[in-house]
């Protein structure tokens, strides 16, 4: 036997449940701009039936969940792309700096300034006692060392940069962290009794994607609590457990010029060092560019300024001003910078001598202490070990490389030690103080002759002596000139900063399909929404009608009686 | 299952689309703005380097064709100082061939020897030219002026070395002149132990003094010079010093070098006058050097006992005879085995010619004059040889000289000496010929070096311009075809997106 109130009870709960795909549906439209939303849609199913005269008869249909549309493939594809695509980008506007620091395109640039400076050599040779050519090689010079200590300035300014963007990167990763770890709570706490907590898994999703784009993350769904577990994707050092963030602390490290390096902490206070272990994400991209490019790039410029500070005091010292004095430098010259590695389980510290001499190496060394009285001397610009020594705390060591080295203190086998004549040559080239105040003192002549400009032609040629080999100073036997070297730093900074861009649209690229491809799942359709409301209303309609046609069923029935 | 392209795919792919092409649009407007191809490091990285190489090149070529314009306003400029000297010697040898005419009349003797002293006056001046600031005929000392005249006598006082300048890369061309091979002979002895210091520098000598010597262990000592010593004495002096350094005369012989043999050098080997002394600075010896200080040029003054072998910058000097007429003795001068410059000066004072041969007054030449009143003395080569020019006594290069004797002829009434000076007149003006040919020769080739220069640079300009400036026309249409791309875009997306269901449902 069927009960006509029966089918009024099917006919409300196709009306409510109708009703809900319209809110459904309205939530889909009011949020078809939301980044990271993700589409609802309504589950029904037909109610359980009752038994009515030998048959089941339906008793309407029920709401069973109001799921969303997320592919999680997707989403950790996408997920990983962000990281390689944040990457790109920030080396990218690093690497663009870099371009205008080195910005050779209008005849401005500082190969020009060093032409200039060497040809000023060329005119004094030919008038080597007039005072307008001397006061021409001293504003040349100080063009030139301007320009180079401007582009070194330049560069650590950038690095600075990168330092203070990397601080920041790791407070973001801590509040994103702690916001993912209430978020576990919020849908732990929501999913508990079996509803889908969709728009909180939406923002978990999009936190977790701007984790992502800043560093390299792995993450993953505990089953049972609906928590996320958030791993670094190299060696998984956990950053986030369910309801516990573990955060990111900066340290610094005394052997990479006291910039920070990055570490977890474990909650108990241990830190555990993860700057290596980045590999992608705007953190490692600020790491990058901070660690490797600009050092490698100031070591060059560095290189390239002794070569010439060398080389330019070397034959200017070799002549005569016209005061008749000899042996001045022309530039401030080199000096030993001599550093201790912090790891050393010794206690001895390096200092060094010889930077000013004309055939002082500008490679850069590393001492690396055996044992009982003896250190094995790498030189780290070529690769090559050069030779062990033996020492005695306190006493120099001569390295025969222009150098000469003295370790006090104690040292235990293992210990080492970095030391060259080249850094900070940029940063600190500056005219010899005793040359720029007494024009006089400018050594054109090899001999006391007034008008002897040999000295000075000597010093135009330096611009076409083949001096570096690689980034080796050689006096003669090199294999590029100082301009060619020059060039091959503007080259590289070009190719690094043109391999950015490349990387950056290739990511943007697979972003992009990646995104189209979250969007056919997960985004939403006006259209569809339109056809759904159609669809609902429909149907809404068609269960009221059922509501007027039992009405009138009634009223018949009452009639009749 | 269809693709369910979404509202947001539609958008996010329009708004893609148009950024990219407006992205190239402006780097074809950046292009096109600037006419350069390269306008960053990573547009074109080889070709931004490449830049730099051709670049540099312009800059170096630009400035050999500055030190050429240089050299040749300079060249043009000793070209008519020469000039200048031929000119005066011509007129000199007119004078000398109608001079037996002129002797017998006192008027025209004294007219003719004032209009020689005239002349010399003249050469005295031009001797002196200078260009800017740099003496035409001084070799590389030039800021002292090349003449040095003492009474009668005028020497000259400048350098050996010409001053270079290069033209291309690794092309030197002299420039200057040596006064020595266009008016007055220079022995330019060097030095050997006995050279006493006091006849350093054209005899203004090495004054008494102390130098400082800090060899290269960082260790000073005092080294005291002596008034009069020889240049041995002064080497012994600093090989006893106990430093470890030694003297010694320098490769070249002219100069005294000093070496640190110290093993394990500190630093530098520093060699310097104490206070106000100018005794190291004087000795050449004033340095700061890793290992060796060479001496620099000592110039010493010739005396009676200088070894011949030290003439001529230590290549010594062939004697062959010479022909002296002196009034109405003359005859052969032989000069036998002399190996001194005593031994000379005997040659000429023992031939029984009446003759007074002495060092000149700058220690690098001789002068003669008669023990007999009335005669001028006059020197001559025999054949090809050069004797006489080389001791500063006959033609050639001795244009002083030989218009002196002209002079004093004139004066002395000396009508032999007149005739025997045409022949040295005639060398004299054939030596300037080969000076002002020597200078033609200079001028064609720093001519030509411009010209090619000029191609060259013409040439790394083109490659700069090929390398870096934009193809005008492959830009703008390029411009064109992405104006036609961008119009295609937004009229699509101005098609694509408005349409939504809701237009058909109201």
């Amino acid at each position: 036997m069927t009960n006509i109130y029966g089918v009024l009870n099917t006919a409300r709960s196709s009306i409510l449940t109708q009703q809900t795909g319209i809110e459904v549906t309205g939530q889909n439209l009011a949020n078809v701009n939301t980044v990271g939303y993700s589409r609802q849609l309504i589950g029904m199913e037909a109610s359980s039936p009752v038994m009515a005269s030998n048959a089941l008869i339906g008793t309407g249909v029920r709401l069973t969940q109001i799921s969303r549309a997320a592919d999680g493939f997707i989403n950790s594809q996408l997920n990983n792309s962000a990281s390689n695509q944040s990457f790109y980008q920030t080396t990218n506007r690093a690497t663009s700096m870099l371009g205008t620091i080195f910005n050779e395109s209008d005849n401005r640039g500082l190969t020009n300034s060093v032409s200039e400076f060497f040809n000023s050599f060329q005119d004094l040779s030919l008038n080597a006692k007039g005072m307008t050519e001397r006061t021409g090689v001293l504003s040349k010079a100080s063009l030139m060392t301007d320009n180079i200590r401007r582009i070194s300035s330049d560069l650590n300014r950038t690095q600075i940069n990168m330092e203070d963007q990397i601080k920041q990167n790791v407070t973001q990763v801590n509040a994103l962290t702690s916001e993912i770890t209430t978020l576990n709570k919020q849908i732990h706490a929501s999913e508990n009794n079996n509803v889908q907590a969709n728009d909180l898994r939406d923002k978990r999703d999009e936190k977790v994607k701007a984790l992502a784009n800043i560093l390299d993350i792995n993450s993953y769904e505990d089953t049972g609590n609906k928590e996320l577990i958030i791993t670094t994707a190299v060696k998984g050092k956990i950053l986030v457990m369910g309801q516990t963030a573990f955060q990111l602390q900066t340290s610094i490290n005394g052997n990479n010029k006291g910039l920070v390096d990055v570490n977890i902490n474990d909650g108990q206070g241990n830190l555990s060092n993860i700057t290596q272990d980045i590999n992608s994400g705007i953190l490692k991209g600020n790491l990058y560019v901070r660690d490797t490019v600009i050092p490698g790039y100031m070591d060059r410029l560095d290189k390239f300024a002794a070569g010439i500070i060398r080389e330019v005091n070397r034959v200017h010292s070799s002549g005569y001003g016209l005061d008749r004095t000899k042996g001045l430098d022309f530039f401030n010259p080199l000096g030993i910078t001599a550093r201790n590695n912090v790891n050393n389980t010794g206690n001895a510290t390096i200092s060094g001598t010889g930077g000013q001499q004309g055939f002082v190496s500008t490679d850069n060394y590393q001492v690396q202490v055996n044992g009982a009285g003896t250190f094995v001397l790498n030189n780290l610009t070529t690769g090559f070990a050069s030779g062990t020594f033996s020492f005695a705390s306190g006493n120099a060591v001569d390295l025969g490389n222009g150098m000469r080295i003295t370790l006090s203190g104690s040292a235990q086998a293992g210990d080492q030690f970095t030391f060259n004549s080249s850094e900070g040559a940029a940063s600190g080239m500056r005219i010899n103080s005793a040359v720029a105040a007494d024009l006089n003192k400018i050594a054109a002549g090899k001999t006391l002759f007034a008008g002897d400009g040999t000295n000075a032609t000597s010093l135009a040629n330096l611009q076409n002596s083949l001096v570096f080999d690689g980034n080796t100073l050689r006096a003669d036997s090199g294999t590029v000139t100082f301009q060619e070297y020059y060039a091959s730093i503007v080259g590289d900074v070009g190719v690094e900063s043109q391999m950015a861009i490349q990387g950056m649209e290739h990511h943007d690229a697979i972003q992009r399909q990646l995104l189209n491809q979250r969007e056919n799942i997960a985004g939403v359709s006006i259209d569809e929404e339109m056809i759904n409301i159609i669809k609902f209303q429909q149907a809404y309609s068609a269960s009221a009608k059922i509501i007027t046609t039992i009405e009138d069923m009634l009223n018949t029935l009452q009639k009749a009686i | 299952m269809v693709m369910r392209i979404t509202n947001n795919m539609k958008t996010n792919n329009a708004s893609s689309n148009i950024l990219r092409i407006s992205d190239q649009l402006n780097k074809t407007q950046e292009k096109l703005t600037t006419g350069k191809k390269i306008n960053r490091p990573s547009d074109d990285p080889s070709g931004a380097r490449q830049i730099i190489s051709y670049r540099k090149d312009v800059s170096s070529q630009s400035q050999f064709i500055r030190n050429g314009e240089y050299s040749t306003n300079f060249l043009r400029q000793a070209d008519s100082v020469v000039a200048g000297f031929q000119n005066i010697a011509n007129a000199a040898k007119s004078l000398g061939i109608q001079g037996t005419n002129l002797l017998p009349n006192q008027g025209q003797r004294t007219v003719a020897a004032s209009q020689v002293s005239s002349w010399i006056n003249e050469a005295v001046s031009l001797a002196n030219s200078t260009y800017g600031s740099m003496y035409i005929l001084g070799g590389q000392n030039t800021s002292v002026s090349p003449i040095q005249r003492n009474g009668s006598e005028i020497t000259y006082i400048g350098d050996n070395t010409e001053v270079q300048v290069e033209v291309s890369h690794g092309n030197l061309v002299s420039l200057n002149l040596l006064g020595s091979n266009v008016f007055a002979s220079d022995l330019n002895a060097e030095i050997n132990a006995n050279t006493l210091i006091s006849d350093f520098h054209h005899g203004n000598g090495v004054p008494a003094g102390q130098i400082s010597i800090t060899n290269r262990l960082g260790t000073s000592g005092t080294v005291t010079i002596g008034a009069g010593w020889t240049t041995g004495q002064v080497i012994s002096a600093i090989n006893s010093s106990g430093l470890g350094v030694s003297a010694a005369i320098n490769a070249a012989g002219d100069g005294i070098s000093i070496t640190d043999n110290n093993a394990n050098p500190r630093g530098n080997l520093v060699v310097q006058d104490i206070g106000t002394g100018t005794a190291a600075r004087e000795l050449g010896v004033i340095g700061n050097a890793s290992q060796t200080i060479q001496g620099i040029k000592a110039q010493p003054a010739i005396t009676a006992s200088t070894p011949l072998s030290l003439l001529h910058g230590g290549n010594g000097i062939t004697l062959s005879d010479v022909k002296v007429v002196n009034g109405a003795a003359s005859g052969v001068v032989s000069f036998g085995n002399a190996s001194t410059v005593q031994d000379i000066i005997n040659s000429f004072n023992n031939a029984g010619l009446n003759l007074n041969v002495t060092v000149n007054s700058a220690g690098n030449g001789f002068s003669i004059a008669s023990t007999a009143s009335g005669s001028a003395p006059v020197v001559l080569d025999i054949g090809n040889g050069t004797t006489a020019s080389d001791l500063g006594l006959g033609g050639g290069n001795n244009f002083f000289s030989t218009l002196t004797a002209l002079r004093d002829a004139f004066s002395n009434n000396d009508a032999s000496a007149i005739s025997a000076l045409l022949q040295n007149l005639g060398s004299v003006s054939k030596n300037l010929d080969n000076v002002r040919g020597t200078i033609g020769g200079r001028m064609n080739m720093v001519t030509s070096s411009i010209d090619s220069m000029t191609i060259k640079m013409e040439q790394s300009n083109q490659s700069v311009a090929l390398t870096e400036n934009d193809d005008f026309a492959t830009s703008a249409t390029q411009l064109a075809t992405l104006e036609t791309a961008l119009n295609a875009a937004l009229a699509t997306t101005a098609r694509i997106l408005p349409p939504s269901l809701i237009d058909f449902l109201r």
